[in-house]
């Protein structure tokens, strides 16, 4: 049993980091300003993620350890601490990465395909169809050269270019350099998967690497 | 969701809502470190106490089921993270010169950010017995029952965690921390 002083001490230090919390009467203000009834989408905590569409991929991700919370949802926008993903007036999506936390691999896929986004999300191995199904770089985006270490990366996603009978692949690995994340497109019926990091090479056309500001294939 | 058409149902969560959220986002506060990911764990915990409404809103204390809902989260989280849960100690290594040396480390305090980085260096169900215990007021009885262990794991796991406290105030923040700290601490095992 503690002492009598020690919790005392306790009481009053958990007291004061309670009361150092910033602006909490915003953070009250976006909770209940929040649409919290079923089938509503329950996307409101818009981060307002710049949807960048450029050439092809080079990304950097670095990493430093924390899985990201609980998505938090508003209208056209989900944000965790991995991700944001953010419906476009045009029928796209960004998908914004941060470099910083370690995503949930089910949260995200789960969320690409509450946006239409048919799509298999892993982190230790990739799964990718030979031969690669033609139109990724009509589905997938990515901004280009992102020079700085651990900013997000930004993906522009077109669900509507997405052949039929194909679905996307994400694998994140998770290397020594940072994390590694390799993008393609596959067929939903007949695909392989690695558990073996691609490292900057990924075999054939159609696919996208994102990994340590290597730059991939237009 | 039992509470779509009842607009009483909806009004009472609403008002659920306006009372419970500045005490659910402290507590998350300080489960998570950071005013962002409690703001999320928050909201997660407000949509399954809404998609329970019906049932919670009988409960004689609505509000504790939140708060164990948030507690949970955070708890399945770094379960998730670490696949081990022997997060308690179970037994009691304090003794009274080592709580008398926490006291005067925690007394010592002045810089939040370094209490909330020394807070999230511990496992995620020993932060929960001192956020539950010493922040929230519950009784031993309450946080055990929340955690699911005894009651003489809660209070020897607050001695021990106290002494963790104070050992990396001892040592310090990484001075980034002193600053800014913008990555997430919740579920940190």
């Amino acid at each position: 049993m503690p002492t009598e002083e020690l919790e005392n001490e306790l009481r009053g230090a958990l007291a004061r980091a309670a009361a150092d919390i910033q602006d909490p009467e915003q953070a009250g203000q976006r909770l209940l300003g929040r649409d919290y009834r079923p089938g509503r989408g329950h996307r409101r905590l818009a981060a307002g993620a710049a949807a960048t569409a450029a050439g092809a991929v080079a990304l950097s991700l670095g990493l430093t350890g924390a899985f990201g919370s609980a998505p938090a949802r508003g209208s056209g926008t989900i944000r965790t601490t991995a991700f944001t993903l953010v419906e476009q007036p045009n029928g796209t999506a960004s998908l914004s990465i941060n470099p910083n936390v370690l995503l949930e691999p089910s949260t995200l896929q789960s969320d690409l395909q509450q946006d239409g986004i048919p799509a298999m999300v892993h982190t230790g191995s990739f799964c990718s169809s030979e031969p690669t199904p033609a139109g990724f770089h009509q589905v997938v985006t990515v901004q280009r050269s992102v020079t700085v270490k651990r900013s997000p990366a930004t993906l522009t996603i077109n669900p509507a270019a997405i052949p039929v009978g194909t679905e996307l692949s994400f694998g994140f690995f998770q290397l020594s350099q940072g994390l590694e994340t390799a993008i393609g497109l596959v067929y939903t019926n007949s695909y392989t998967c690695t558990s073996t990091a691609t490292a900057g090479a990924l075999p054939g056309a159609g696919l996208a690497v994102v990994w340590n500001l290597v730059a991939l294939p237009s | 969701m039992d509470w779509v058409g009842h607009k009483a149902s909806e009004r009472e969560f609403a008002d659920f809502a306006a009372e419970s959220w500045d005490p659910l986002l402290r507590t998350g506060y300080l489960m998570t470190g950071d005013a962002k990911d409690a703001e999320d764990l928050i909201q997660e915990t407000l949509l399954r106490v809404a998609r329970r409404w019906k049932r919670v809103g009988s409960m004689d204390h609505p509000a504790a089921y939140a708060r164990r809902v948030l507690i949970n989260l955070v708890l399945h989280d770094a379960d998730r993270r670490s696949r081990q849960r022997a997060e308690l100690w179970p037994q009691d290594g304090g003794t009274e010169a080592a709580d008398d040396g926490a006291a005067r480390a925690l007394r010592k305090v002045d810089d939040q950010a370094e209490f909330r980085w020394a807070l999230a260096q511990l496992p995620a169900r020993a932060r929960a017995v001192l956020v539950l215990r010493y922040w929230a007021d519950l009784p031993v009885a309450e946080v055990a029952d929340i955690l699911g262990c005894s009651e003489g794991t809660v209070t020897s796991t607050a001695s021990r965690a106290a002494a963790r406290l104070a050992e990396a105030l001892s040592h310090g923040a990484p001075p980034a921390t002193r600053t800014h700290r913008s990555a997430s601490m919740k579920g940190n095992t």
